[in-house]
C-alpha cells in the first residue's frame, strides 16, 4: 500500500471549513468494493463529524457516491513500493504531508483491508487522539493461536521489555496519531526516504516511547489481517527482526534509561484448539541447524544458551520447551550481535529463523498441554524485562568471556 | 539559505568524541612513506568502531613543514605529500556517511615565511598594502612585554629580514611570521580561505593560537579586546553562512582568560581546558585529588552553548604553562626522568609511557576524560597505549607512525624502512611488534577494546558531555567523588551519575554524604549492577587501586500502573453486590491471572526474588454490612523444590466506585490492583485495607467475637479481658501504620494497634498465645496489653492467626535507639579521658548477688554513664518478671513449667553444636572478605579453638539436670530492639520469638536464661555500634586514642551487663526453683551466650561484614578455660 510522494488532487471536492479536531484519514491502496466498505464504515464511525479521507484509489467509475460527512481527497502516488501489507516510511511521510497540508490535527492511517474493521473500532482509535490525549493510538487485534508469531515471539516482547511500551502489536498497521506525532513519524520516515529506502519499517512505539508521548491501545476487535508478501520464513524475520534490531540499536540511548515493567495484561483462557499443530517440520528445522549452523551460533550465543539449545536438540517432540529465560537470552544476543556485526547481518538473521521454529514449537506444545496462549506469552514479556539486565549489560560490555 | 552541516544537531559538539590525527602519520596508501588522504579513507571504518564522532585534521596544507605543518604557505589547497583536494573531498564525504563530522585547523595568526603573502611582503615597500600582511617594526623593543613561547629555540619575538629592512614579528618559530590583524584586508583573506573549505563541508574549525591575534605595545600581547573584536568577526560570518559549525579555541591559558573566548556565546563554540591536563598527572602521581578539584573551582561557568574541550595527551607536549613553579619543578621531577624528555615548558610524552605503562592507570586516567565535563579528545595512537621516541626532534617523538598491525612499517606504509617520513617504534616495550592495532582487534581483554566500549558507554549518557558538575568532598583525598547530572527536558528524570575514582596505588574505603539522593539505588554503569540503595548513612564504597566507578543514580523502582479492565461483561460480574462475581468463575479466573503482578510489587510481600508460577484463592469470606472480603491466596513459584510447602497470604479485597475510587487513587494507588471502566464510571478493585470501613469491620468482628463461616472453614475473633477497657468508648478512626514491612499495621486513633499479618502460618501465633496469657492469666503489666485475634480456623488444619489486636504503648521510642543515644553522650563525656585502668569483667552466676564494694570500673561508669546503668538494673528487674509470669501456674500445657531433663540439655548441647559447625565453617569461607587484620587475626583465633567451642556446649550435659532450673515459654528473640521506653520504665514487645525457626521451635520451652544470653549480647552490640558511630563523626587521632576508645566501650558494656545480671538475679529468685543453680547458671550462660555470638556471627558474615568484629569480639570475651565448680 506504500507509495512515495503524495500528488493532491485537490479539485476532487473543495476543501470543507477547518473545525476544531479535524481529522484526516489514510487509506490504503484499496479495491472499489473495498473502498466502498471502508467509506461506508468510516461514515457510520463518526455520523457528525466531517472527516477528509485521502486515498490513492482512483474513484472514477464509483457506483455510489462518497457519504456527505467524508471528503474524499484522490492522491497519486507517484511510486509504489514493493510492500503493500504493513506500514511503510513512504505511507508515514505521505500521511503526514496531507495531514498538514489540509491543516488537520489528527490522522487515522489504516492499512491494507480496513474494510473490514469495524466503525466503533474505527471510531474508538480517532476517538482516542482527538479527545483522550494520546498522541498515538494502535491497534490490538484478536488473533488466532498461530497468526502472528512473529509478533509474539519477538517483537511485542522486544518492544514491551525495551521501550518499556505496552502495546501488544508495536508493528499494527492501524493507528491513530496526533499531529506532531504523525509529523515524528514522518521525520524518521524521511531519512529512509532520503535513502531511498522507501520501504523501511518504522517503529511507532518506540518513536512515541522515546519522546515521552501518550501511547493508548484500543482494542478493534476481528479484522482480516493482510498476509506477508514474503512467502517465506527467512525473509520475513530478515525484514521484520532486522529492522527492530536496527531501531534496538538506533534507539539505544533511550532503551537503556526506560524502566519500569509492564502491568500483567488479561487475556481469554482460551480453550484447547481443535486441531494440533504439526510441530515436526519445526523441530527438524531446528535439529538440522543444530548441526549445521552451531559454528555461527557459536560467535552469537554464550555457553549457557548453547548448553540449553543442546538440550533442545534431544529433547522428545512430545516434551520439546524451551524456556522462556532462554529464548529472551536468545533474542537479545542476536540483537547485540547485530549490533556489534559479529557475523554478516543477512546471515546472522537466517541463522535465527530455526532458533525461531523451535520457539515456535515449543510455544505449540505448551499450549497443546492446556496453558492459555496468551498466558504463554505474556509470561514471555515477562521474561524479556526480568532479563533486559542481561541485553544492557552485555551492550555495554561485550566481552565474549560472559556466562 | 545557511549551509548545512553533516550534522544535524547544533549542539552536536557537546556530545562528540574527537579523535586528533595527522594525516602524515595515519597510514600510507601510496607507499611513498608518508601518510596521506586515500591512507585515512581506508581507516575511517576503524575510526567509526572505535566511536569516534569527531576527526580532528592536523594542518594538511602546502608548507615547508619546519612546524608540522603549522606554517601554512598555502591555506586553500592540500599537501601533495598528502593527496588531493579531490582526496580530502573523499575523506569528508565518506566521513559524513558514516556520521562522523571533520575538523580542520585554521591557523590564522601566522603563515610560513614561505607563504606568497610574506613573500610579497618583503619585497614591498613598507607602507604598502602587501608589507601590511604581517607586523613590522625598525625597533625591536616594541612589544617587549610578550613573552617567548618557544624559549628553546627563539631568544625574540623580533627577527630581522635582510630583504625588508626590517623587523618581523612572530609570536612562534621565526619562520613563522604574524599576520596583522589591524589590516582589515588580512581577515578578508582569510574568511576567504575558511569559505573555502566550509563551502566544502567542513563541520569544525581549530582556530590555532588566537591569543595572539593582536599586538599592542605596553601589553602582554595576549587576550587582548582587539582579538576578541576579530573572533566575533569570523564567528559572525560562519554564523550568517553555516548552520551547525564549530570553532574551537587554542588558548593556552588560565581557565579565567580563556572564558572571554566563548564571549556571550558569539565567540568560540568549544575551548581547550589546558590547565586541567597537567594537574590530572599531578592528582595521580600526588594520589591526592586537590589539584583537580582546584583548578575545577577555579574554572569559570560558560554559556550554554559552549563546551570545553578536554584531552590527556595531544601532538604537543604535556605544557606546564598554566601550572606555578613548584608545580613546574613536581611534574618534570615526576614525569621526566630523562631530560630529552623535555621540551620547551613541557614534556613531550605520549599518555602510556607517562604512565608507566600501568594499564589500571590509563584506564583510570580515561575515565576522568571521559566523565569530565566538556568534550574528550582522543590523540591518535593512545587508544591502544602507543609509546613515543625521544630521541626524534622537536615534538616528533609523539607524532611517530600510527601501529596498524606486526608487519613491515607496522603496516603503516609498504615502503622501504628508510623511505618512511619518521622511523617507527620498534623497541620491546612500545614497538609496533608488541602494541598494534591488529592484535588489539582480536585481543578481547586490550586497551582498544576497553576504550572502545567506554566510548559506547559515553555515547548513551548525555550526562557527561551536557550535563552539571558537583564535587563530593569525602574525608579521604586519595578518591576523587563527583556527581554528574543533566535533565534532559524530556520529562523523565535527570540522568545523575556519580563518578568515584581512587588516584591511589592501594585499595581506598571511602564514605560518601548522599543524603539527597537518598532512596536512590546507584547502578554500576559499565555491567549495569544495581549497588545497595542510598540511606540516610554515609554511603560507603571501597576502591581497588586505580579503579574508578560510574554509577547511574536511578529512581527506586516503582509499583507499575495498576491493570485496567475494559471487558465490559467481566466488569459487570465484578461489581455484584457481593463479591461473588469477583470470587467466583470467571471473575475468579481474572483476579488469579493479575494477582502475579500485583503481589510481587507489595512491601509486604516476601518472596520478591521468586517469580510466581500461580495464585490460587483457597478460602474468602465475605465481611458483614461492607463491600469488601478477607481473601485468602495459596501461592506456588517457579522453580520451586520438590515438595515445597505453599506460600498462604492474606489479601482483604473490596472494589470501590465513584468518590470512593477517586479518594484511593489519591491516597492509596499502591493498593490498586486493577481499574475497571463501568457503565457509572470509573472503579478500581483493591486492598480493602485502604478504607476505613475494613479498618472499622475487623475490629468490629474481635468486638463480637464474631464467628464467620467462610467457604471451608470459619474466621473466629476473640477479644481478651482487657479488651473493653482498652476500647473505650467513642469512634477510634484509623489509619495504616508506616513503619511495619512484612505485615500490615492498623492504629485505632491514639489506643489500639492491630497487626494484620499477611503470609500466614498455620498453628498457635506465640505472638498472641503469650499476649493472651500474660495479659489474661499472669496479669502481667509490662507488654503492650493483647486485646484479642482473628484466627482462621478449618476441620482438620491448624488454625491460622489472621489479626491480633494490642493496646497502643505510649512511649519515647525503642531500646536500641535510646541506649545509643546514650552511649552518644557516653563517649561524648569519655572522649577526652585517658582509658579507664579497670575495665571490669564479664558478669556471671557466680558472682555474690549483692555487691558490697562498688569496683573502680563501676565508679568510672558511675561517673559517666550513671543513668544508663539504673536503667539496665530496671531492665534486668522486668525482664526477671516477665519470666516469672511465663511460669505463672496454669493448666495450659502450653505454659506449665517443666523441670529440665539430661534429654532436654543433650538437645540444647546439639543445637548448638549445629551453630558452632554452620558458622566457623561460613567464618572459614568468608575470611577473605573479612576488613581488616585484626579481623581476621580474632577470626583465626576462634576457628583454633573449635573444640573449645564444643566443650562449651557439650559442658551443659555435665550439668545435674535438677539443678538446672525449669523451662518456660520465653520471649525467644530478647534484645533491645524489642523493648520500648515509657516513662522511664520499659514495655517488652513482640513475642513471635526469631523468625527464621520454626512454630515448633519458638513455641518450645526454653531456659529463661536464652532471653537473658540474647540482652547481654544486645549489650554488647550497642557498645559497639555506639562507638562506630562515634568515631564517624569523630575519628580518633591515632593509634592509642582509638584503643582508649575501645576500653571504654568493654567497660560500658561489661558494667551494664552485671547491673542488669544483678538486678535479674535478685528479682527472679523470688521462685528459686525456676533459674538453676550458680554454678549450672553461668554454664548455661555462657553456652547461649556463645550460641547466640555464632548466630549473629552468622549473620554479619552474610549480610554486613563490617560488623563481624562485634560477635567476634563476643566470642572471644567468652572465659577461654571452663572454671566451673
Amino acid at each position: 500500500m506504500a507509495s512515495t510522494s503524495t500528488n493532491i488532487d485537490a479539485s476532487t471536492q473543495p476543501a470543507p471549513a477547518v473545525e476544531t479536531g479535524r481529522l484526516l484519514v489514510s487509506l490504503p491502496l484499496l479495491a472499489n468494493g473495498e473502498l466502498h466498505a471502508t467509506l461506508a464504515n468510516l461514515a457510520a464511525a463518526f455520523p457528525e463529524r466531517t472527516i477528509l479521507v485521502a486515498t490513492p484509489s482512483s474513484l472514477e467509475g464509483s457506483a455510489s457516491p462518497a457519504p456527505d460527512t467524508l471528503h474524499l481527497l484522490a492522491y497519486t502516488p507517484t511510486a509504489a513500493s514493493a510492500i503493500s501489507w504493513i506500514l511503510t516510511a513512504a505511507d508515514y511521510v505521505n500521511a503526514f504531508r496531507l495531514a498538514e497540508e489540509n491543516q488537520a490535527t489528527a490522522c487515522l492511517l489504516l492499512g491494507a483491508e480496513s474494510q473490514s474493521i469495524a466503525p466503533e473500532a474505527l471510531r474508538a482509535l480517532a476517538e482516542s487522539v482527538l479527545h483522550a490525549d494520546a498522541d498515538l493510538a494502535i491497534a490490538h487485534y484478536d488473533t488466532g493461536l498461530r497468526e502472528l508469531l512473529v509478533n509474539s515471539g519477538i517483537l511485542y516482547p522486544v518492544s514491551r521489555a525495551l521501550f518499556a511500551a505496552r502495546p501488544r502489536f508495536p508493528l499494527a498497521i492501524d493507528l491513530a496519531l496526533s499531529l506532531r506525532m504523525a509529523g515524528k513519524l514522518a521525520a524518521t520516515a524521511q531519512k529512509f526516504i532520503s535513502l531511498n529506502q522507501n520501504d523501511a519499517l518504522i517503529w511507532p512505539v518506540a518513536e512515541a516511547a522515546s519522546v515521552n508521548y501518550t501511547i493508548a491501545e484500543i482494542e478493534i476487535g476481528p479484522r482480516t489481517m493482510p498476509q506477508p508478501a514474503a512467502s517465506d520464513l527467512n525473509s520475513l524475520l530478515a525484514q521484520i527482526a532486522g529492522s527492530l534490531f536496527a531501531e534496538v540499536d538506533a534507539k539505544a540511548a533511550f532503551w537503556q534509561r526506560a524502566r519500569g515493567t509492564q502491568p500483567a495484561r488479561l487475556f481469554p483462557l482460551s480453550a484447547l484448539p481443535a486441531e494440533a499443530a504439526d510441530i515436526t517440520p519445526m523441530l527438524d528445522a531446528f535439529r538440522l541447524a543444530y548441526t549445521n549452523l552451531h559454528g555461527i551460533w557459536s560467535l552469537v550465543l554464550p555457553p549457557n544458551s548453547l548448553l540449553g539449545l543442546k538440550r533442545l536438540s534431544i529433547m522428545p517432540a512430545e516434551s520439546f520447551h524451551m524456556p522462556d529465560n532462554l529464548w529472551a537470552r536468545i533474542v537479545y544476543d542476536f540483537i547485540l550481535a547485530y549490533r556489534l556485526r559479529t557475523i554478516n547481518r543477512g546471515h546472522l538473521l537466517g541463522a535465527l529463523t530455526p532458533l525461531y521454529l523451535a520457539w515456535v514449537a515449543s510455544h505449540l506444545v505448551l499450549v497443546r498441554s492446556g496453558t492459555a496462549p496468551e498466558k504463554h506469552i505474556q509470561d514471555l514479556a515477562a521474561a524479556f524485562e526480568t532479563d533486559k539486565p542481561y541485553l544492557v549489560s552485555r551492550w555495554r560490555w561485550p566481552d565474549r568471556f560472559n556466562p | 539559505m545557511k549551509k548545512a552541516s553533516s550534522a544535524t544537531d547544533p549542539l552536536w559538539y557537546k556530545d562528540a568524541i574527537i579523535y586528533e590525527l595527522h594525516v602524515r602519520a595515519f597510514a600510507d596508501s601510496d607507499g611513498d612513506g608518508i601518510g596521506d588522504f586515500g591512507g585515512l579513507l581506508s581507516r575511517l571504518d576503524y575510526l567509526q568502531e572505535l566511536g569516534v564522532t569527531c576527526i580532528w585534521l592536523l594542518p594538511f596544507f602546502p608548507s615547508p613543514l619546519r612546524d608540522d605543518g603549522y606554517d601554512i604557505a598555502n591555506y586553500v589547497d592540500v599537501n601533495p605529500s598528502y593527496g588531493t583536494i579531490d582526496d580530502f573531498k573523499q575523506v569528508l564525504d565518506a566521513a559524513h556517511q558514516r556520521g562522523m563530522q571533520v575538523m580542520i585547523e585554521l591557523v590564522i595568526n601566522h603563515t610560513s615565511d614561505q607563504h606568497p603573502w610574506f613573500q610579497a611582503a618583503r619585497l614591498a615597500p613598507p607602507g604598502s598594502a602587501e608589507r601590511n600582511f604581517y607586523v613590522w617594526t625598525d625597533d625591536d623593543c616594541l612589544y617587549k612585554d610578550a613573552r617567548i613561547i618557544f624559549t628553546d629555540t627563539e631568544k625574540s619575538n623580533w627577527t630581522w629580514d635582510e630583504t625588508a629592512k626590517a623587523f618581523y614579528w612572530h609570536r612562534f618559530f621565526s619562520h613563522q611570521p604574524d599576520l596583522n590583524y589591524d589590516n582589515p584586508a588580512v581577515l578578508e583573506e582569510v574568511l576567504k580561505a575558511m569559505r573555502f573549505w566550509l563551502d566544502m563541508g567542513v563541520d569544525a574549525l581549530r582556530m590555532d593560537a588566537i591569543p595572539y591575534l593582536v599586538e599592542r605595545d605596553g601589553t602582554s600581547c595576549e587576550n587582548l579586546p582587539e582579538t576578541h573584536v576579530v573572533i566575533k568577526a569570523i564567528r559572525a560570518a560562519i554564523d550568517a553562512d553555516y548552520a551547525n559549525r564549530l570553532i574551537l579555541a587554542e588558548a593556552n591559558q588560565w581557565p579565567a582568560d580563556v572564558r572571554p573566548y566563548f564571549g556571550d556565546g558569539d565567540e568560540c563554540h568549544m575551548a581547550f581546558h589546558f590547565p586541567l591536563m597537567p594537574r590530572i598527572y599531578m592528582a595521580l602521581r600526588q594520589e591526592d585529588r586537590l589539584p583537580i578539584t582546584d583548578i575545577m573551582a577555579q574554572t569559570p561557568e560558560i554559556p550554554d552553548n559552549c563546551q570545553w574541550g578536554l584531552f590527556l595527551r595531544n601532538h604537543d607536549e604535556l605544557t606546564l604553562e598554566m601550572v606555578t613553579n613548584d608545580e613546574r619543578d613536581y611534574m618534570y621531577l615526576a614525569y621526566s626522568a630523562d631530560p630529552r624528555m623535555r621540551i620547551n615548558v613541557g614534556i613531550r610524552r605520549r599518555l602510556a609511557p607517562l604512565l608507566d605503562n600501568n594499564r589500571h592507570r590509563i584506564e583510570l586516567l580515561n575515565s576522568l576524560l571521559f566523565s569530565f565535563p566538556g568534550t574528550p579528545i582522543l590523540y591518535y595512537g593512545d587508544e591502544i597505549g602507543m609509546g613515543d621516541n625521544i630521541y626524534l626532534g622537536d615534538r616528533n617523538g609523539v607524532r611517530t607512525p600510527m601501529q596498524w598491525t606486526s608487519d613491515r612499517n607496522a603496516g603503516f606504509s609498504r615502503a622501504v624502512p628508510a623511505r618512511l617520513f619518521a622511523p617507527v617504534i620498534m623497541d620491546p616495550i612500545w614497538g609496533y611488534q608488541a602494541v598494534n592495532v591488529e592484535a588489539q582487534q582480536s585481543d578481547q581483554s586490550s586497551l582498544l577494546h576497553w576504550t572502545r566500549n567506554m566510548i559506547a558507554l559515553r555515547k548513551l549518557f548525555q550526562v557527561f558531555g551536557r550535563g552539571t558538575l558537583e564535587f563530593l568532598n569525602p574525608e579521604n583525598r586519595k578518591v576523587l567523588a563527583y556527581i554528574r547530572s543533566y535533565d534532559r527536558g524530556d520529562g523523565g528524570p535527570p540522568e545523575t551519575v556519580l563518578c568515584v575514582a581512587n588516584l591511589s596505588r592501594f585499595a581506598q574505603p571511602v564514605s560518601l554524604d548522599l543524603t539527597q539522593f537518598t532512596g536512590m539505588v546507584p547502578v554500576e554503569m559499565l555491567g549495569y549492577v544495581p549497588f545497595p540503595s542510598i540511606t540516610a548513612q554515609p554511603y560507603a564504597i571501597t576502591l581497588s587501586p586505580y579503579s574508578f566507578l560510574w554509577l547511574e543514580l536511578q529512581p527506586a523502582a516503582e509499583a507499575p500502573e495498576p491493570i485496567a479492565i475494559q471487558d465490559g461483561e467481566r466488569t459487570l460480574e465484578l461489581l455484584s453486590p457481593t463479591l461473588d462475581g469477583l470470587l467466583t468463575g470467571t471473575g475468579l479466573e481474572l483476579l488469579q491471572q493479575i494477582l502475579p503482578n500485583y503481589l510481587t510489587h507489595q512491601r509486604w510481600f516476601g518472596a520478591k526474588s521468586r517469580t510466581i508460577k500461580t495464585v490460587c484463592v483457597l478460602d474468602w469470606v465475605q465481611l458483614p454490612n461492607i463491600h469488601a472480603a478477607l481473601v485468602f491466596l495459596e501461592l506456588t513459584y517457579e522453580n520451586a523444590a520438590e515438595g515445597e510447602a505453599k506460600d498462604v497470604y492474606q489479601l482483604p479485597l473490596t472494589i470501590s466506585t465513584g468518590e470512593d475510587a477517586e479518594n484511593i487513587h489519591a491516597a492509596a494507588p499502591g493498593s490498586i490492583i486493577a481499574t475497571l471502566t463501568t457503565p457509572t464510571g470509573p472503579a478500581v478493585l483493591h486492598d480493602a485495607v485502604a478504607r476505613e470501613d475494613l479498618r472499622q469491620a475487623l475490629l468490629d468482628l474481635i468486638a463480637d467475637d464474631a464467628k464467620l463461616p467462610t467457604q471451608d472453614g470459619m474466621i473466629e475473633s476473640r477479644k481478651s479481658s482487657a479488651f473493653a477497657a482498652a476500647r473505650g468508648e467513642g469512634p477510634l478512626p484509623a489509619r495504616i501504620g508506616s513503619a511495619e514491612q512484612s505485615n500490615t499495621s492498623i492504629l485505632y486513633d491514639a489506643r489500639l494497634i492491630m497487626k494484620l499479618f499477611r503470609r500466614l502460618q498455620p498453628g498457635e501465633n506465640p505472638d498472641t498465645e503469650i499476649g493472651r496469657f500474660l495479659t489474661e492469666r499472669a496479669d502481667f503489666p509490662r507488654i503492650a496489653p493483647f486485646l484479642g485475634d482473628i484466627r482462621l480456623t478449618a476441620e482438620n488444619s491448624e488454625p491460622i492467626t489472621v489479626a491480633m489486636l494490642q493496646g497502643l504503648v505510649e512511649n519515647e521510642g525503642d531500646g536500641w535507639q535510646w541506649t545509643l543515644d546514650e552511649l552518644s553522650r557516653f563517649y561524648e563525656g569519655i572522649a577526652t579521658h585517658p582509658a579507664p585502668q579497670d575495665t571490669g569483667k564479664q558478669p556471671s552466676f557466680l558472682d555474690p548477688m549483692t555487691r558490697e564494694v562498688e569496683s573502680e570500673a563501676h565508679k568510672f561508669a558511675r561517673e559517666h554513664a550513671g543513668l544508663y546503668l539504673d536503667a539496665a538494673a530496671l531492665l534486668g528487674r522486668r525482664t526477671a518478671e516477665m519470666h516469672l509470669a511465663l511460669a505463672t501456674p496454669t493448666d495450659d500445657p502450653a505454659f506449665t513449667a517443666e523441670a529440665f531433663s539430661v534429654a532436654d540439655l543433650e538437645a540444647d548441647a546439639t543445637r548448638i553444636d549445629a551453630q558452632i559447625v554452620r558458622t566457623l565453617d561460613a567464618l572459614k569461607r568468608g575470611m577473605s572478605q573479612l576488613a581488616d587484620d585484626a579481623t581476621v587475626d580474632s577470626a583465626a583465633l576462634i576457628l583454633s579453638r573449635r573444640i573449645n567451642l564444643f566443650a562449651r556446649s557439650n559442658a551443659i550435659t555435665a550439668s545435674p539436670a535438677a539443678d538446672c532450673g525449669q523451662r518456660i515459654r520465653i520471649h525467644g528473640d530478647y534484645h533491645l530492639g524489642q523493648v520500648l521506653r515509657s516513662r522511664g520504665d520499659y514495655v517488652i514487645l513482640d513475642f513471635e520469638g526469631e523468625p527464621a525457626r520454626s512454630l515448633v521451635e519458638r513455641r518450645a520451652k526454653q531456659s529463661p536464661l536464652k532471653d537473658v544470653a540474647g540482652m547481654l549480647r544486645s549489650f554488647s552490640y550497642a557498645a559497639y555500634a555506639g562507638l562506630n558511630a562515634f568515631t564517624q563523626r569523630r575519628p580518633p587521632n591515632n593509634e592509642a586514642e582509638a584503643r582508649n576508645l575501645e576500653a571504654w566501650a568493654r567497660l560500658w558494656q561489661n558494667v551494664v551487663s552485671a547491673e542488669y545480671l544483678r538486678a535479674y538475679r535478685q528479682a527472679v529468685h523470688v521462685n528459686p526453683s525456676l533459674t538453676p543453680q550458680p554454678a549450672e547458671a553461668q554454664r548455661l550462660l555462657e553456652a547461649y551466650l556463645l550460641e547466640k555470638s555464632l548466630y549473629e556471627l552468622l549473620y554479619e558474615l552474610n549480610n554486613r561484614p563490617a560488623w563481624v568484629r562485634i560477635p567476634l569480639a563476643g566470642i572471644l570475651s567468652l572465659p577461654r578455660e571452663l572454671d566451673l565448680p
